[in-house]
């Protein structure tokens, strides 16, 4: 307990989140913005679904163990159902604030691309998500204590933590992918997004076999990041993808991330060379345009 | 005596947030506004002895231009407005939450603030709601007054009045209020310390915080102290109010706020006019400002000064120099100290007609390095000290804890980007309390009660969502 724990389970959980905004997201007033927006979006969804389990668990009987984690395993189930209708809203917010800011910009583009709001919409849901799991327990963490003293599981704030880090992550993966299924009227990336959920959430009710939990999730991770990251062109973006991307170009000379090319390591292609990799050929042909 | 002195919390700085909260809840518009306003005064006057840039502006089709642009650069700046001011808010609310969780003082009740003379401590709940509504009218009534007091006053020009009590308010928030803050914090950590050193720092915080906020300082430091003598008072609110009396004193002054700013008979919308007609800013002690660059002399010493010498100006944000009549040799505000500042932070430039006609020949979305100071936008010291009562509130006695204060967080700063939004749309001052409150309000009642339990349920099955 004290110290050592609350900043290690700080670190673990937040601490990648929070190099990502303080990198990539603190420095455009546009992109907090929409971080915060999405943050209040799953906020708002997590609202619904536990006024729907609130209203579930006061129509039952309280003394039935079966039935209430019953009844809470259905409230995660809707919740993550919930939460994946509020990203679709907020996609489709972010649509219409992008003709907006389109329409009101001298130079006909737009200040941010929607792969960069999916970005930051992602990274919103995961770091809000993380908080309502994870500041409580933290706040416990600084005070007196012996974990699992009762004999639960004695890895109960580490466990957490990692599993914090990991549903930040996803968020921000499952955002971009989400986003990029929207665009391009791809209905099985949305689908993969979704069921993706549900099965983390569903790990989860292994706990506490963290091996049941954990391990999947983090794997899920690598193979969602590793996909995600191939699908991120390091090239400008916007101006020479599909049809539908067309409507919104960004301004030349802007990487993925707002960066010259150049700044930053471009993620490895599936060619192996970093050449091919960037450019905006290399970029229709990866994404088979 | 700590606790004598606090039953009997004078009028004074309970006018004062009264002020800040019912007045400026956006003055906000007032840069746009006005600078619309000078732009075609300028226009159609034409008239070669006033300050304009050396040269003819009487052309019908650039004031429609200018108002375009300022469409869009109003727009296009307010994503950058908007973080100017999730930030002091957001710090506002990290001090008080963070006193609040640490000095047991103020989560402790020792009395009731003399407008809320009925007690919460009733046998019945209806008599415990009873009474919460009569305290909560009695505030909002008590506020009222004083707006219009404030109004009354300012309408017949009893400036004099009106400064001194604002001075008497902030003297009473930086010299008494941080004595007792400062003793609290002491005791909280154990700290030993004697009077000659608390004499000695709070008489210099207290001294440099008025000489920030009434006169000059810089600009930083006085947002520093603006956001310091907020969470202040909304600590003392935080104390002294009960709890049902609180939020119904929040919901209540939201709707107030909405009346006041957009009725046509409402007090603030008056006083934002009236300032408006003698082309005067609004009493600096009250508002936060964003930014301050030019110092430009008030209405009545210098009509010449009406006219904005460019565009981009924003506004002085110090009124006191000219209302004390005696005018300094007149160099229009921009006395030596500021020009060294500005010359060490743009280096030096002097203004002739000609460098001033080839600015004017430039397209005006040229962005130059100065446009982050250039546009600024203000918010009321009241809607600090609601949202951050609100907040403290939350996490003073909420069950969820932290989870109810970030969501009473996040709502807070959705509902002030959705006012700057409004802001943008309809140019005109709004009330900043109404959205954020509502939404506020409504996350903290629903997380409390419904999103706990089931976070409650999840963390204890380490289940996640």
């Amino acid at each position: 307990m004290t110290l050592a724990v609350f900043f290690g389970c700080t670190f673990i959980a937040f601490g990648p989140a929070l190099s990502l905004f303080l990198f990539t997201i603190a420095r455009d007033p546009l992109r907090i913005i929409i971080l915060i927006a999405g943050a209040f979006f799953w906020l708002v969804s997590l609202l619904l679904s536990s006024l729907i389990w609130f209203i579930a668990v006061k129509a039952s009987d309280p003394r039935d163990e079966a039935l209430q984690r019953g009844l809470l395993i259905f409230g995660v189930m809707f919740s993550v159902l919930l939460q994946e209708a509020f990203r679709f809203l907020y996609y489709k917010l972010l649509r219409k604030a992008i003709e907006g800011l389109v329409a009101l910009s001298e130079d006909g583009c737009s200040p941010i691309s929607i792969q960069q709001m999916a970005y930051v919409a992602g990274v919103g849901f995961g770091l809000m998500s993380g908080a309502f799991s994870m500041i409580n327990l933290l706040a416990d963490a600084l005070g007196p204590g012996t974990v699992g003293i009762h004999g639960d599981s004695q890895l109960y704030f580490l466990t957490s933590a990692f599993m914090t880090m990991v549903l930040i992550f996803l968020h921000t993966f499952w955002g971009i992918l989400f986003f990029h299924g929207c665009e391009n009227q791809r209905w099985w990336e949305i689908a993969a997004v979704v069921l993706m959920h549900l099965a983390v959430s569903g790990s989860t009710f292994w706990n506490p076999l963290y091996v049941g939990s954990l391990v999947p999730s983090y794997l899920l991770m690598a193979v969602v990041g590793r996909d995600v990251g191939r699908w991120i062109p390091a090239a400008p973006v916007g101006g020479r993808g599909p049809a539908s991307l067309q409507l919104v170009p960004v301004r030349p000379g802007e990487g993925f991330w707002g960066l010259p090319p150049g700044d930053h390591r471009p993620l490895q292609g599936p060619e192996g060379d970093f050449q091919a990799g960037t450019g905006p050929d290399a970029v229709l042909t990866r994404w088979g345009y | 005596m700590s606790e004598e002195s606090e039953e009997s919390v004078p009028l004074l700085p309970l006018q004062q947030e009264s002020m800040a909260s019912a007045l400026f809840n956006t003055d906000q518009n007032d840069n746009s506004e006005r600078r619309r306003h000078d732009n075609s005064e300028r226009r159609r006057n034409d008239n070669p002895g006033s300050e304009t840039n050396g040269q003819p502006q009487n052309n019908i089709q650039q004031v429609v231009e200018d108002e375009e642009e300022d469409e869009e650069l109003t727009l296009k700046y307010g994503a950058k407005h908007v973080i100017m001011l999730f930030v002091p808010v957001t710090l506002c609310m990290v001090v008080v939450v963070a006193t609040i969780k640490s000095v047991s003082f103020y989560t402790r009740k020792d009395g009731q603030l003399i407008y809320t003379p009925f007690t919460e401590e009733t046998e019945t709940i209806g008599q415990r709601a009873l009474n919460s509504i009569l305290n909560a009218a009695i505030m909002i009534s008590v506020i009222i007054v004083m707006t219009i007091l404030l109004v009354v006053l300012y309408k017949y020009r009893c400036y004099k009045v009106i400064h001194g009590w604002l001075i008497i308010s902030s003297l009473l928030l930086l010299f008494f209020f941080s004595f007792i803050y400062l003793g609290e914090v002491f005791k909280t950590y154990n700290v030993a310390m004697d009077y000659i050193t608390v004499a000695l720092m709070i008489w210099n915080f207290g001294v440099v915080g008025m000489i920030c906020i009434h006169w000059k300082g810089p600009l930083r430091l006085q947002q520093a102290y603006l956001i310091m003598i907020s969470a202040l008072m909304a600590l003392v609110f935080i104390k002294y109010l009960p709890e049902w009396t609180a939020w119904l004193i929040l919901a209540v002054i939201s709707v107030y706020d909405l009346v006041a700013v957009l009725c046509p008979k409402g007090p603030l919308r008056m006083l934002v006019e009236t300032a408006q007609e003698r082309n005067e800013t609004l009493f600096p002690a009250l508002i936060y400002s964003s930014t301050m660059v030019w110092l430009v002399n008030m209405a009545e010493e210098d009509p010449e000064a009406q006219r904005k010498a460019s565009k981009n100006s924003t506004y002085d944000k110090q009124a006191n120099q000219p209302q004390n009549g005696d005018a300094e040799p007149d160099d229009g505000g921009f006395s030596q100290e500021w020009q060294q500042q500005r010359d060490n932070r743009i280096g030096p430039i002097e203004s002739t007609p000609e460098s001033r006609a080839a600015v004017q020949a430039l397209p005006s979305n040229s962005q130059t390095s100065e446009d982050p100071e250039e546009r600024g936008v203000k918010l009321g010291l009241g809607d600090f000290i609601f949202y951050s009562v609100l907040v403290g509130k939350a996490s003073a006695t909420a069950s969820g804890d932290w989870n109810t204060t970030l969501a009473c967080f996040v709502a807070i700063l959705i509902g002030l980007c959705l006012t700057l939004l409004l802001l943008a749309i309809f140019k005109k001052a709004l009330p900043a309390l109404p959205i954020s409150i509502t939404f506020g309000l409504v996350f903290y009642f629903a997380t409390d009660n419904l999103v706990q339990p089931f976070m409650d349920q999840l963390a204890f099955h380490q289940f996640y969502i």
